[in-house]
């Protein structure tokens, strides 16, 4: 290598590292200032750029949209999730108006009623058909309450209560084999004797003693007479479903069918208190 | 012919380092955990030029040549990065300088040896251009500022400097049979 190639190099380099050191400061405050070659360089490079930015933002734009299905995906499961817990919410608000709804009513009854009472709600149904009883949890703790208390609920008689046990209670219902209701039928003021019939596959009720010269027709509605005390009056407690007249005997065959839907019982009163102008004796 | 190669190649990867942002855009307003990938994103473009002046600081027996290459790629990088004129026509050549005066007395011949040369070249990268933008530039606080892009920024730079590195010793591999015709 010649001497002057070696300088040559080296001087080079030093240009090559000074030009643009000199110029920084300049560039620096303006860097809107180019020069000729500068702007040709940018001219050409321009068409090439923008190509490879088409090309790279055609790449960018497939990966965003995965990106962006992730997330509507999340947003997918995040709003499901919001929309059944609103479904829960509406059921709960949709129950909580329905018992709202039928508390105002039976504080309508109590309040017709106008005896002393005590309400209750149904905690759990008899666990097997053979006996149709309901547990009952009183909502006034420390109400007294006595075996046999009749138990109404806004459609009619429920039953009565069986066992007390502290602030529950066990009551048998109108559709057990064990319990009666003196009755009269609205329309006619027939009179008769309810009775459950313990039928595991219906909830019906036998009406006896009904004269088989009376008036009494399917539909008819049975209320509580009165008699005994026990229920308050014209407290419903079946409509009638069947009526078989035979040309023999004394009494007429009634099935009824309550009218409180024991499925769906929820609340009720136990009348604590004696009824009004109860006949004090039963019928003959 | 290797020349125009270089440069040839040296251009395309700033084009390609000027797009390079796009495919990790996507990342960027992504939280997973509530993390914002911003933060990770923030200054890993690498610098895929950089590794080719290197490799020619260490392969390229001549100055001129090695000078005049690291001068065009550095203006390639002005011109297309958009950032302030001359900052990398300087600070290229001066890599390239510094990397030649530590390659006469280190062996860097391997790759093993080049891939640590990519990772403080990029760092003296850095360096110079935050130097040059404190000394020169209006606002003293942007380098200050932009002092937690360097080590990620050297870090990418790093991993992909291997792929240059194989990318320039091919250059360098397919000219030499013409020169040794040429001079046979």
């Amino acid at each position: 290598m010649s001497f002057y190639k070696r300088y040559r190099d080296i001087f080079l380099v030093i240009l090559l590292l000074a030009v643009p050191f000199f110029f920084l400061r300049t560039a620096i405050s303006r860097p809107e200032d180019l020069n000729a070659v500068d702007r040709a360089l940018t001219t050409i490079a321009s068409p090439i750029q923008f190509a490879a930015s088409a090309a790279a933002r055609t790449v960018s734009g497939v990966l965003s949209d995965y990106f962006a299905w992730v997330d509507v995906g999340k947003d997918n499961d995040r709003l499901s999730r919001e929309v059944t817990r609103l479904e829960n919410e509406v059921r709960r608000l949709a129950s909580l108006e329905g018992e709202n709804e039928r508390l105002r009513k039976l504080l309508g009854l109590r309040e017709s009623l106008g005896i002393q009472t005590a309400s209750a709600v149904v905690t759990t149904k008899a666990p097997t058909e053979f006996f149709r009883v309901a547990h009952l949890a009183v909502d006034a703790p420390g109400t007294e309450l006595k075996k046999n208390m009749p138990v109404i609920a806004l459609g009619g008689v429920v039953g009565l209560l069986k066992v007390v046990t502290g602030d529950t209670a066990t009551v048998q219902l109108v559709v057990d084999a064990g319990f009666g209701v003196d009755v009269v039928v609205s329309r006619t003021r027939a009179r008769g004797f309810a009775r459950g019939i313990g039928d595991e596959a219906r909830y019906i009720v036998r009406v006896q003693d009904v004269d088989r010269t009376d008036d009494v027709e399917v539909g008819d509605l049975l209320v509580t007479s009165g008699a005994g005390c026990r229920f308050p009056k014209d407290i419903a407690v079946a409509k009638v479903t069947e009526v078989v007249k035979r040309d023999f005997g004394s009494y007429q065959e009634v099935l009824a069918q309550p009218t409180v839907d024991f499925s769906r019982l929820e609340e009720v009163l136990i009348i604590t208190g004696e009824p009004r102008d109860c006949e004090a004796t039963p019928r003959k | 012919m290797r020349s125009a190669a270089y440069v040839l190649v040296g251009f395309l990867l700033v084009l390609l380092q000027s797009i390079l942002y796009r495919f990790w855009a996507p990342l960027v307003p992504l939280q997973p955990f509530g993390f914002p990938l911003s933060r990770l994103t923030l200054g890993i473009t690498p610098n895929l030029v950089l590794p080719l002046v290197l490799f020619l600081a260490v392969q390229e027996p001549s100055l001129a040549r090695g000078s005049l290459l690291s001068f065009c790629l550095g203006w390639g990088i002005d011109v297309i990065g958009g950032g302030p004129a001359y900052l990398y026509r300087f600070t290229m050549v001066a890599v390239w300088w510094f990397t030649r005066m530590v390659s006469a007395r280190v062996s860097m011949q391997t790759l093993a040896s080049r891939i640590p040369l990519a990772f403080v070249g990029s760092l003296l990268e850095s360096f110079i251009v935050l130097t040059l933008l404190a000394i020169f530039g209006p606002d003293a606080q942007r380098p200050v500022e932009l002092s937690v892009q360097v080590l990620p920024r050297a870090i990418t730079t790093t991993l992909f400097a291997p792929l240059i590195f194989s990318l320039a010793a091919r250059i360098q591999l397919e000219s030499r049979p013409q020169a040794s015709s040429q001079t046979s």
